[in-house]
């Protein structure tokens, strides 16, 4: 058996004791525990050492708050300084005595309290990581992103175009960027005159780690221009960059490391400097590591993992038949050069571009933003920073509510106060007291508020949608809390001390004698609280409608029919990879060969797959639809899909004439086609499609059947026109496999993997999910937003509520003698709780159309993120307005059913 | 000298400094009130009370130096200074005063 003190033990005792008495008080804690082992044995000294600590630690706590207070030093009395600080801690257990006395209301003001700092605390903090931080680099407002803007064309130049898709959120962001093409970054950097440094890079590269006797990984790599790290002035913490030397074939073989990958991967050697490590088509030599700090995109959810040079591919620097527009560019401005300079010169090169290729470059726009804005995206922002909004209206109604707590306590306490000050107290003393009050009920609430706001963001971050940037910069924000906390504070002071200010000026002896129970509060007080009370109600309303609009919007969206069937589907990505300036071979064969090998996999009823982007994807390939003899009006482009023959069975897309593809469709057999519906009325209007020939790719098409409409980009923008042409007929060079399974999709995962080995063997497996989990994410950010503003919803009315409870209860215990006396007179029960109730009705009904009006105006605010309603939908409005006021009337029955219940003689034998 | 008058708990404490003399810390403070009084003493309680005593000037206090069967921590050894002495004799008298004149059947009742 040990002679040690029960470590726990001791480790509390040393953490509550200040540092100036720990050896003293350990020293004989430990000696006295030796002693006591020796004489009645180890397990009795044990016992008797953790009751010591147990009933120390209080004493400890409470001393180092006055040696705090203090700044005692041993062996320096002090009596003036100990009359202070025991006064204050005379104060602060009055204090504590006197809200325990009416816990009711402390707990309600204290969950109020916690409830309104925590969440403020935990939405600011989200909001500041995400949207108003400035980017983590030298100087970041010179920072800016480079791009090209969308504008409607009616097909795009040169005939094909592989532009990636303006994704679900472009369309709601005007000052949204696109791409680039090298042939016009190329331009950029030889006629720009405003940015100090620009740069591009390219994420769509390959990087697979072939570490030998390990299974191949895929690392997230950034082809970097060398000048993208004098853009964002970060250097490797170890070795070097590259420099525009490497951005030549053949010298491009160069890598550097994020300080992640390095630590993870390669056991944090700074040896590695020099080395050459094995990668898919290779062998890199690593130049240097990033430090741990620089991540780029910034603190996203998966960073950087490698950086290796940029090279324009030969057929890119001219502008030939076929473009892709891929590049990513960012620049600095040059000292002195605003954003609108900068933009003024880039419209320049841009219709200099335009001259100098009409054809080529018609319509060409440039865009200069700001790079925190461009990362961030006006839709995230705007979408957060209505979260701020509604979390701000809840912190407004969680203030209201404490002083209304404070104001209706204070009223209960005149007399109290009245007889201290006739017993010699000052009015300072009084006002000093009340003040420690709210100070300890504020600084309570505020830690307690600490815990809930590190939960929630906690939670928030693992609830944001995956493309919200700076996730990974998420955490709890000290300085909102401080602020959160100080407006409480600030409330709490002013409504705990304008009573006892009150008390002192209208003089003593009224209060006195007044003693009886009939002495009510001011009438100038009561219509401050009623005022509180509809001001409480009414933000209630704005937060209750706009989590109505929120949670129609999200029914409307979860009504949508995608126009497939995602229950039992696997998808899974297969992506060989390619040089980017080779032209990716052609795999569709292998492809069939792999779907035709899956078909045979027990437990899969239809296996497929599709190439050019499967539904609420973003990839997607846009061409243009001729039918011979028609001439189209509108937009003759449409969205080509390559599919396989069960595609269409696999998700359960409707046949709505014609048939779906089948064995007819081979390779060499008679060219067929299928079309949605969307192309079927805007090149068919009014006749059935099948049988009709259309031309796309060059080659001529039967369309063999027409199909239902099915939600490509997503569920909430309208299906556009669509064909799907065999994958046996066409070419692909990378797809999904879409497999329709009888059970739990992931069961035949091993089998899949193993056919795609089998035909593909050095094409790893990606993306795997279920098309369930697909649709999930796809609603998450609408699913967030009902979710946080319901919460807050419920947050304001529930506090809101207690509001409205607080005061009539508290006018009926003020009212006991009258409700007595009218009682005593004839009065029913009936009548005295429509008396209350109607004192209720009149505070709720103001608030409400108060609130009405507000919600009406707030709500167009939030027009851009609902979805099938308008703002001013009345069933919203209603909805919201029957919940408050049943809300109300549930906080009024307590009080009504009290007063109801008066019993007339001992109301007025109370006297 | 008017002094402030003392708990009962301080004058236990001030008379075992004087007791325990030139040995008076921690340990044997807690020890000979606790023989005294019968009754457990937290050690927190115990330095709490000291601590008020010495700022109030009744008693003095200095810190040993470290000693090896006490983990290498010091002791902080409390003597009574005049001021102590004055207050704890004032203390006696007053109580002493209250006392006087009382029948002794209230003096054996106490058990």
């Amino acid at each position: 058996m040990t002679l040690r003190p029960p470590r726990l033990a001791q480790f509390l005792m040393a953490r509550s004791l200040s540092k100036s008495d720990r050896d003293a008080i350990l020293g004989d804690l430990s000696e006295e525990f030796t002693t006591r082992a020796f004489s009645s044995g180890a397990r009795e000294a044990r016992r008797w050492y953790v009751r010591q600590v147990r009933r120390s630690i209080g004493p400890n706590v409470r001393r180092r708050v006055t040696d705090l207070l203090f700044r005692r030093a041993i062996g320096a009395p002090n009596r003036r300084g100990l009359s202070s600080v025991e006064a204050l801690m005379t104060d602060l257990r009055d204090a504590v005595r006197s809200l325990r006395a009416t816990p009711g209301l402390t707990i309600v003001a204290l969950v109020v309290l916690t409830l309104g700092i925590g969440a403020t605390t935990a939405i600011f903090s989200v909001v500041d990581a995400v949207v108003l931080r400035p980017l983590p680099f030298d100087e970041p407002d010179r920072l800016v992103a480079v791009g090209e803007r969308t504008t409607p064309r009616k097909s795009p130049p040169g005939g094909k175009a592989a532009a990636p898709l303006p994704g679900p959120d472009m369309s709601r962001d005007p000052e949204a960027l696109v791409r680039v093409q090298p042939q016009n970054y190329l331009d950029w950097v030889a006629q720009q005159q405003v940015f100090e440094s620009i740069a591009a890079f390219a994420d769509n590269g390959a990087f697979t780690l072939r570490v030998p006797d390990a299974p191949p990984e895929d690392l997230v790599v950034q082809q970097v221009t060398a000048s993208f790290f004098d853009v964002l002035r970060v250097r490797p913490l170890l070795g070097r960059s590259f420099t525009a030397e490497n951005e030549v074939d053949g010298r491009d073989r160069v890598a550097i490391l994020s300080d992640a990958v390095w630590r993870s991967h390669f056991g944090g050697n700074r040896d590695i400097i020099g080395r050459t490590i094995p990668v898919n088509d290779g062998n890199y030599e690593v130049l240097g590591v990033m430090p741990p700090d620089v991540t780029y995109p910034v603190a996203a959810v998966r960073s950087t993992d490698v950086f290796v040079p940029y090279v324009v591919p030969a057929n890119q620097r001219v502008r030939g038949r076929g473009f892709s527009s891929y590049l990513q560019v960012i620049a600095r401005l040059t000292p002195g050069v605003s954003i609108a300079q900068a933009q003024a010169q880039m419209d320049q090169v841009a219709s200099a571009i335009e001259q100098a290729n009409p054809v080529w470059a018609k319509n060409l726009k440039i865009g200069v933003r700001p790079l925190r804005d461009h990362l961030v995206g006006a839709s995230t922002r705007s979408w957060m920073l209505m979260l701020l909004g509604a979390v701000g209206i809840v912190l407004l109604i969680a203030c209201a509510n404490v002083a209304n707590l404070l104001l209706a306590r204070s009223s209960g306490r005149e007399r109290e106060m009245a007889v201290r000050a006739a017993l010699g107290a000052g009015r300072s003393r009084l006002v000093r007291q009340l003040m420690v009050e709210s100070l300890v009920l504020s600084i309570t609430g505020t830690l307690l508020s600490v815990v809930l706001a590190w939960w929630a963001i906690h939670v928030l971050r693992g609830a944001m949608p995956e493309d919200v940037a700076r996730v990974g910069a998420i955490g709890l924000n000290l300085r909102v809390l401080v602020a959160a906390a100080g407006l409480a504070l600030g409330t709490g002071f002013l409504f705990g001390v304008i009573p006892a200010l009150q008390l002192s000026k209208t003089g003593l002896t009224n209060s006195l004698k007044d003693s009886t129970r009939a002495a009510s509060a001011g009438r100038g007080r009561q219509r401050l609280r009623g005022v509180l009370v509809v001001a409480e109600v009414a933000l209630a309303v704005v937060l209750v409608v706009g989590a109505a609009l929120f949670i129609g919007s999200f029914i409307a969206l979860m009504r949508v029919d995608p126009g497939f069937n995602p229950d039992h589907v696997l998808t899974v990505d297969v992506w060989p990879r390619a040089q980017p300036d080779q032209r990716p071979p052609d795999r569709a064969q292998s492809f069939n060969d792999i779907v035709d090998r899956i078909g045979h996999v027990p437990g899969v009823v239809h296996s497929s797959m599709i190439a050019n982007g499967m539904p609420l994807g973003v990839r997607m390939r846009i061409d243009r639809l001729v039918v011979p003899g028609r001439t189209i009006d509108g937009d003759d482009s449409v969205s080509v899909k390559v599919v396989t023959n069960d595609y269409h069975r696999a998700l359960q897309i409707p046949v709505r004439s014609g048939r779906y593809f089948g064995p007819s469709e081979y390779r060499g057999g008679a060219n067929a086609m299928i079309i949605n519906e969307s192309t079927a009325r805007t090149f068919f209007a009014g006749e059935d499609a099948v049988g009709h020939v259309a031309r796309i790719d060059k080659k001529d098409w039967t369309i063999v059947g027409v199909i239902g409409d099915v939600h490509h980009s997503s569920l909430e923008t309208a299906p556009r026109t669509e064909v799907y042409l065999p994958m046996s007929q066409s070419e692909a060079n990378s797809g999904q496999l879409v497999i329709q399974t009888r059970d739990d999709p992931y069961t035949v995962l091993p089998l899949v993997k193993a056919a795609v080995f089998a035909v593909l063997p050095d094409v790893p497996v990606r993306d795997v999910k279920t098309m369930e989990e697909l649709v999930a994410r796809r609603t998450a950010q609408r699913r967030l937003s009902m979710l946080m503003l319901s919460l807050l919803g419920l947050l304001g009315l529930v506090i809101s509520a207690a509001g409205i409870y607080g005061v009539l209860a508290y006018v009926v215990s003020q009212r006991t003698r009258e409700i007595g006396v009218r009682m005593a007179l004839g009065a029913t029960r009936s009548r005295v709780v429509a008396m209350v109730l109607l004192n209720a009705c009149v505070l709720v009904a103001v608030g409400l159309a108060i609130g009405g009006v507000g919600a009406r105006y707030l709500g167009a605010t939030a027009r851009t993120f609902l979805f099938g309603l308008q703002p001013s939908d009345p069933r919203a409005f209603a909805a919201a307005l029957l919940t408050l006021s049943i809300a109300a009337l549930i906080a009024s029955v307590i009080p009504a059913h009290r007063a109801a219940t008066v019993d007339p003689i001992v109301a007025l034998r109370a006297e | 000298m008017r002094t402030d008058s003392l708990g009962e708990f301080e004058q236990c404490l001030l008379l075992a400094v004087v007791h325990l003399g030139a040995d008076a810390y921690g340990v044997t403070i807690r020890q000979a009130v606790e023989l005294r009084t019968e009754r457990e003493i937290a050690i927190g309680a115990l330095y709490t009370s000291l601590d008020r005593l010495e700022r109030k000037g009744y008693l003095r206090s200095k810190m040993s130096d470290p000693t090896p069967q006490r983990g290498g921590r010091s002791k902080r050894f409390f003597t009574l200074t005049a001021a102590g002495a004055t207050a704890l004799r004032q203390s006696r008298e007053r109580l002493t005063r209250m006392w006087e004149g009382l029948s002794p059947d209230l003096r054996r009742s106490r058990s």
